[in-house]
């Protein structure tokens, strides 16, 4: 078991960047914008792919850069890999950005 | 602030001085290339459009011969056009002439009687160009006459972390200083669009940044089409980048955050200066050749997997924030900004390193893709050919 650095891009994110693959039972030790959270890994992560920092529910948002990057498709747990397997785009509502 | 570049009677400063060798269409492309290949000094571009197109097709490849032939960088052009083209060599001749007091010769293939006396002839011409352009010294310019064009291609977790931010710093550092930059991939604003729309100059400005995400993922539908479909790419998701939205959260950094002053239609040249906007697709190929075409001299390209790929008419410096593509690609990569990746170096450093290679570059310093003589373009179409 090794530690694996991660990014954490907004205090808001819930998932952290990844510097080095990680594998099962790794400590990620994500880091940035003030927080600081050990996590240990569940899934094999490949380098620079996304961990979840919490449990993530189907169809719940995910935030990274503090901004929503889609929805999960199934439920992940906490250590587990984020990535277009389980995590999906959202269409845009562009007539309410209108000003 | 100043760099050593070639004044023009129109307009900014140029930091190349080419002779470009300009087909009107793909039947002289060829022809083109093999005088370019002959004449040190000319540059030549291969145009797959021209002909047999629908007008608004037609509106974007005029756009781009255009542009290209005005362009800041070039100081001299010999138009090699078939005879039988949408928009002819000598109909174009005169359009420029309009515009520009630059050396403007042109030729057509079926009145010359063929290629090799096309070629005999252009050859002649274009090495006394050549010539010229080659006595014309640089000078003192001042900073601001500088557009920098802004691009991503292969992207992968690194650059939303490293070498967009950093090149977003050079960004706010030019604009600052009076110069300009354009931000580009409408596709990829697509999930971050608030978020540039926030940073309009006005009103106005805030709506056309949310309506050519609109309309372009309109337009594809209209065709039966999603954006999503190709984005992010198969490259992007092995790289980390598992969705529209954050690929957009990251390319949108390397725009900086200074106020956005102009929203312009692809290969549109701006009139304002400052932060600006173009409309082009998310093909780095196509978005670098509109934004060239609408006279960035320079365009500083971030990747994170390695792309070598490069314009003729204008430096295309290729910025990376992973180490271990800077050092499998290094033959390609200008810049290593892997340092902020590793927790080595902050953001502002990766500016800094970026900003003092850009302006060695301007200084004539030659990019990779420019070495390696590099002149991919590809022009933007609305629907097919017919």
């Amino acid at each position: 078991m090794s530690e694996v650095k991660a990014i954490i891009i907004s205090k808001k994110d819930t998932v952290a960047t990844c510097m080095y693959g990680a594998e099962i039972g790794d400590t990620v030790h994500c880091v940035g914008s003030s927080v600081e959270k050990r996590i240990t890994c569940t899934q094999s992560i490949p380098p620079y792919h996304k961990i979840a920092m919490k449990v993530i529910s189907k169809g719940e948002a995910v935030y990274k850069y503090g901004e929503i990057i889609g929805a999960a498709t199934e439920d992940i747990e906490m250590g587990g890999w984020v990535s277009d397997a389980n995590l999906s785009g959202l269409s845009r509502n562009y007539e309410t950005e209108l000003l | 602030m100043e760099f050593l570049g070639y004044k023009r009677n129109e307009g900014r400063a140029g930091v190349r001085n080419h002779v470009l060798i300009l087909p009107t269409c793909g039947c002289s492309s060829e022809c083109a290339r093999i005088i370019a290949n002959q004449v040190k000094g000319t540059i030549n571009v291969i145009i797959n459009t021209g002909c047999a197109d629908v007008q608004a097709n037609t509106d974007l490849t005029q756009r781009v011969l255009t542009g290209f032939a005005l362009h800041p960088n070039v100081y001299a052009v010999v138009i090699v056009g078939l005879g039988c083209e949408t928009v002819g060599h000598k109909e174009l001749k005169e359009k420029l002439e309009k515009e520009t007091s630059k050396p403007i010769v042109s030729f057509g293939i079926q009145e010359e009687g063929g290629t090799p006396k096309t070629i005999a002839k252009a050859v002649t011409v274009a090495r006394t160009l050549a010539s010229e352009a080659s006595a014309q010294q640089r000078e003192l310019c001042p900073v601001s006459d500088i557009l920098l064009g802004l691009e991503c291609g292969g992207s992968d977790a690194t650059s939303g972390v490293a070498a967009n931010p950093a090149l977003g710093k050079v960004c706010d550092r030019l604009v600052d200083l009076g110069a300009s930059t354009m931000l580009s991939e409408t596709i990829e604003f697509i999930g971050a669009e608030h978020i540039l729309a926030k940073r309009a100059v006005n009103k106005e400005v805030h709506n056309q940044i949310i309506q050519i995400c609109r309309a372009y993922e309109q337009h594809l539908a209209n065709a039966g089409q999603d954006c999503r479909a190709g984005q992010p790419t198969p490259g992007n998701k092995a790289g980390g980048l598992s969705t529209l939205e954050e690929k957009s959260l990251g390319c949108i950094k390397k725009g900086g955050t200074r106020p956005i002053v102009e929203v312009l239609e692809e290969g549109v040249r701006p009139t304002k200066s400052g932060s600006l906007i173009m409309d082009t697709p998310g093909y780095d190929v196509a978005s670098v050749t509109m934004m060239v075409a609408g006279g960035c001299q320079m365009v500083g390209f971030t990747t994170g997997r390695g792309t070598p790929t490069g314009i003729a008419l204008a430096p295309v410096l290729k910025i990376t924030g992973n180490r271990q593509t800077y050092r499998n690609m290094e033959d390609n990569m200008d810049i290593d900004v892997s340092a902020i990746t590793e927790g080595e170096a902050t953001i502002a450093q990766g500016g800094d390193i970026i900003f003092d290679e850009l302006l060695k570059v301007a200084n004539g310093k030659l990019t990779k893709a420019e070495a390696f003589g590099f002149s991919d373009i590809c022009i933007d179409h609305i629907c097919r050919f017919v």
